[in-house]
């Protein structure tokens, strides 16, 4: 697998955190003097018994000399580190994880990741201020197991997720929690694909728009609603049936905008979609909002499409994130199967399951989003028998058809176009079978793209490219090209928790001068010049590309009458 | 011989009349007998005829009628005492008669009235000329004016459809006044459209004359195909997005934004299917969060 097609497919989690290690050898170096001083201070809240253990600690280890690099550092991180040193050399059983702490690691950051130190972790619970805000799952665990009663500070009151779009990349979005009107568990049906047999599961935020939180309108803006599902990071170009068994995928728990997956599922792949809201008060929908957002920016797991899915590593979240799913007897199997989980959630009390009683009442109000098949049918009957002469019969015959092809027929057939200018309900059917074209026109554009660039492997040929350019082509080919490449193809980074503003990584974008028009055209020649193998696929391309922008065109040629 | 005796004859007919003062001319219409024969407007017989006729300058005129055509026959001849004429008589191509033309002229006014433009056209003419109508230069200018003013309103709905030769006409008519209420910038835009939409279109018929030549067999069969293929790439996000994929490949041409356009197509089907849906409420939504957008879908919904 060349790097490009890994950079192509690989996803935009970005973010990084080197897990400590506990270190659990047998000398232990001496602790700062100064530190230990420091780290009184912040022992103050903390329960006695914790305070006694770490204490014993911390004082078989005060040195003779003080550690002249620990000196340096600023009070709290230097308290942190002494903490640190104490807790991952102690054997202490009351300093030491428990399977509880080691059941909630697998969840918040995965088995597969080395494991992050409970030291580190404990250290930073005593030390760090924020750390409720940026590590919420273990704040709780260590709040249950050394309760305290001032060690909580308030949180900012957005948390970010990173959305993906598949037009524009990434994007950070900083969703109150106080905004999340509810939380649904969303199911889509079964499709044929291996993936998909069983159907997928996710969770969908109900976001409220800024400044107005009536129900109605919160469930009605779809736009912002953003759906949080665990989903294999494929990193090549077709499924390795081999590799899905063996759990040889990675998974992460992604966000989306949830139109993004209606159109995947209700209109790319023709599937239902149902959207049943769990049973949260304020208080539950916040701390799983935070907890999500925990796992979000952390997880990094095994997949396997049998026992390490979308269902069971859902299962895994709930029950950290939302206790009185754990503590539920109803929903205490291991469910492999979205399509299980998903009727055991419906028929426990954690969930309003009569919502989905009729199905009628349920796509009014947002609990069930049916597939667009019939619609597009429909529209399709209706364009077919306002034409003189159609010359398609179904949904694929009319994708078949050149779009200027199209176009012309509409012109042509002066007693459609006259109907289409006056009657509204007829041009609404006539726009969607065009968007139709161009949302699977764009699909198999990226299909056929992720294919010649896997083949062409910029990355690895850029210096035989560069050397038959001039100046100016080197140059775009050089900044609007690789450059992106590049940023695209940086590996998946976990963060340590969630992060702030300030720790959020830049985006991957591209530089203005890429935009104009001249950098396109340099690029574009400078491709086209290529001449092997995969010459050919490239001219499929640029075919494909001027299919989906005359579609484009029809579009706003519908649109202006 | 055959002459010698056609004067004997004329003579012989003219002898009663030689002490009038008047003369005797001959009507002969080979093809139109029977059609009726005046003298100065006075009625002498059914052709052929021989009408008594005074000396001087005569008027004949011969007119033959059938339903609402007639065929007629001018001449004015100079008529000299005791002398006999004759005259050959052929009649012109039929034309309709001065009633029918004030029939004709009365449905094509009620035409016009009704809104067809050809007629506003044909009744203008008709004022103008004076035939069938009173002639009247006013009216004649106001059906004119009618006529343009009703032709524009329909060449403008031909140009928001696209018509490229509507675009041009409607930026002409702006320029002059004709049908419309003067205005430059207005005679700009459709000019800048119609040139655009002219470009376009030969672009277009370019494009379309290359794919003729191969008929995009490729992309034909990627429709054909979808489905298996798909389903991989809807399982993992992509990391590169669309919109850097389109622009690398596709030519430099005008940016669209495919956000919108995606989140249109999203939420069109449902609205346009269920209006009662959940989708359709928040194209509603969308529509009265941003009512200066021009959001076709609100009106789907609400229907």
């Amino acid at each position: 697998m060349n790097r490009f097609a890994v950079a192509l497919i690989a996803t935009l989690v970005v973010g990084c955190a080197s897990p400590g290690k506990q270190n659990v050898v047998g000398r232990t170096p001496p602790i700062s003097i100064r530190g230990w001083h420091e780290l009184q201070g912040y022992l103050q809240g903390v329960p006695s018994q914790l305070r006694q253990a770490i204490v014993q600690e911390g004082e078989a280890r005060l040195p003779r000399t003080v550690n002249a690099a620990i000196q340096d550092a600023v009070e709290s991180e230097v308290s942190q580190a002494v903490l640190f040193d104490i807790l991952q050399h102690t054997h202490n059983q009351a300093l030491l994880p428990d399977a509880e702490f080691e059941r909630l690691a697998s969840v918040v950051i995965g088995k597969s990741q080395e494991q992050q130190s409970f030291a580190a972790a404990l250290a930073g619970y005593l030390t760090q201020s924020d750390f409720g805000c940026q590590q919420p799952v273990y704040a709780r665990y260590f709040q249950r197991r050394y309760p305290s009663a001032n060690l909580a500070k308030p949180c900012s009151a957005d948390v970010p997720f990173e959305v993906l779009n598949q037009y524009e990349g990434a994007k950070i979005v900083w969703i109150n929690p106080k905004r999340v009107k509810s939380i649904h568990l969303l199911f889509a049906s079964k499709s044929q694909s291996m993936a998909s047999r069983f159907g997928h599961i996710a969770l969908r935020l109900v976001v409220c728009p800024e400044g107005n939180t009536a129900a109605e309108v919160c469930d009605a803006n779809l736009l912002e609603h953003v759906t949080l599902g665990f989903q294999a990071h494929i990193d090549e170009l077709s499924l390795n049936t081999i590799k899905a068994l063996n759990g040889e995928y990675k998974a992460y728990l992604f966000a989306s905008r949830f139109m993004d997956m209606y159109e995947q599922y209700a209109i790319g792949e023709f599937r239902e979609v149902y959207s049943l809201p769990l049973r949260l008060d304020e208080t539950q929908r916040e701390l799983m909002v935070r907890e999500l957002a925990d796992i979000h920016w952390r997880y990094a797991g095994e997949y396997s499409f049998f026992t390490r899915n979308c269902a069971t590593l859902m299962q895994n979240a709930l029950k950290i994130s939302w206790p009185d799913f754990a503590a539920n007897e109803k929903v205490r199997g291991n469910y492999l199967r979205p399509d299980s989980l998903f009727e055991a959630i419906k028929f426990s009390s954690l969930a309003e399951g009569d919502k989905l009683a009729s199905l009628d009442d349920a796509e009014r109000e947002g609990y069930y989003f049916s597939s667009t098949r019939q619609f597009y049918e429909n529209a399709l009957n209706e364009v077919r028998e306002g034409m003189g002469k159609p010359a398609f019969a179904d949904l694929e015959g009319y994708l078949q058809i050149n779009p200027i092809m199209r176009r012309q027929a509409r012109a042509d057939d002066e007693q459609f176009s006259t109907r289409l200018a006056a009657d509204r309900h007829l041009r609404e059917a006539q726009l969607m079978l065009e968007e139709y074209s161009i949302l699977r026109s764009g699909r198999v554009l990226m299909i056929e793209a992720a294919k010649y660039f896997e083949r062409q492997d910029f990355l690895e040929n850029s210096d035989n490219i560069r050397a038959q350019l001039d100046g100016e082509h080197a140059d775009v080919f050089e900044k609007c090209l690789l450059t992106p490449i590049r940023q695209h193809a940086r590996p998946i980074q976990r963060l340590k928790g969630i992060p702030v503003k300030s720790d959020i990584p830049e985006m991957p974008g591209q530089a203005s001068i890429c935009k104009s028009i001249q950098s396109r055209k340099l690029l574009h020649e400078t491709i086209s010049g290529i001449k092997n193998a995969d010459s050919e696929q490239w001219r499929k391309l640029i075919e494909l590309s001027e299919y989906l922008a005359e579609s484009i065109a029809n579009l706003k040629l519908l649109k202006q009458m | 011989m055959k002459k010698i005796i056609y004067v004997v004859g004329l003579a012989v007919l003219a002898a009663p009349f030689a002490a009038y003062s008047d003369s005797l001319i001959r009507v002969k219409c080979d093809d139109d007998a029977g059609a009726s024969v005046y003298i100065n407007g006075k009625f002498v017989g059914e052709c052929p005829v021989d009408a008594p006729a005074p000396a001087g300058t005569v008027n004949l005129r011969v007119r033959s009628e059938k339903g609402d055509y007639e065929k007629v026959f001018e001449k004015q001849l100079r008529v000299v005492d005791g002398v006999p004429q004759r005259v050959e008589v052929t009649l012109s191509a039929p034309q309709l008669t001065a009633k029918a033309i004030a029939a004709d002229a009365g449905r094509q006014l009620k035409a016009a009235e009704a809104g067809n433009i050809e007629a506003m056209q044909k009744v203008s003419q008709l004022y103008e000329d004076g035939i069938g109508l009173e002639k009247s230069p006013v009216k004649a200018k106001h059906w004119r004016e009618k006529a343009e003013t009703a032709k524009a309103k329909k060449i403008l709905e031909l140009a928001n459809r696209g018509d490229v030769a509507s675009m041009e006409d409607m930026s002409n008519r702006y320029e002059t006044g004709l049908g419309v209420a003067k205005s430059a910038s207005l005679a700009k835009s459709w000019g800048t459209k119609a040139q655009s939409a002219r470009q376009e279109q030969k672009s277009s018929e370019k494009k379309a004359k290359l794919w003729a030549k191969a008929p995009f067999s490729e992309t034909r069969q990627y429709f054909h195909n979808m489905g298996k293929d798909v389903q991989f790439v809807t399982s993992s996000p992509i990391s590169l997005p669309f919109t850097f994929v389109f622009d690398l490949i596709s030519l430099p041409t005008a940016s669209t934004n495919m956000v919108q356009v995606a989140n249109e197509a999203a939420l069109r089907p449902s609205t346009w299917g269920n209006p009662d849906s959940m989708i359709a409420r928040a194209s509603l939504q969308l529509k009265a969060n941003d009512p200066a957008a021009e959001n076709p879908l609100i009106v789907a919904a609400i229907k």
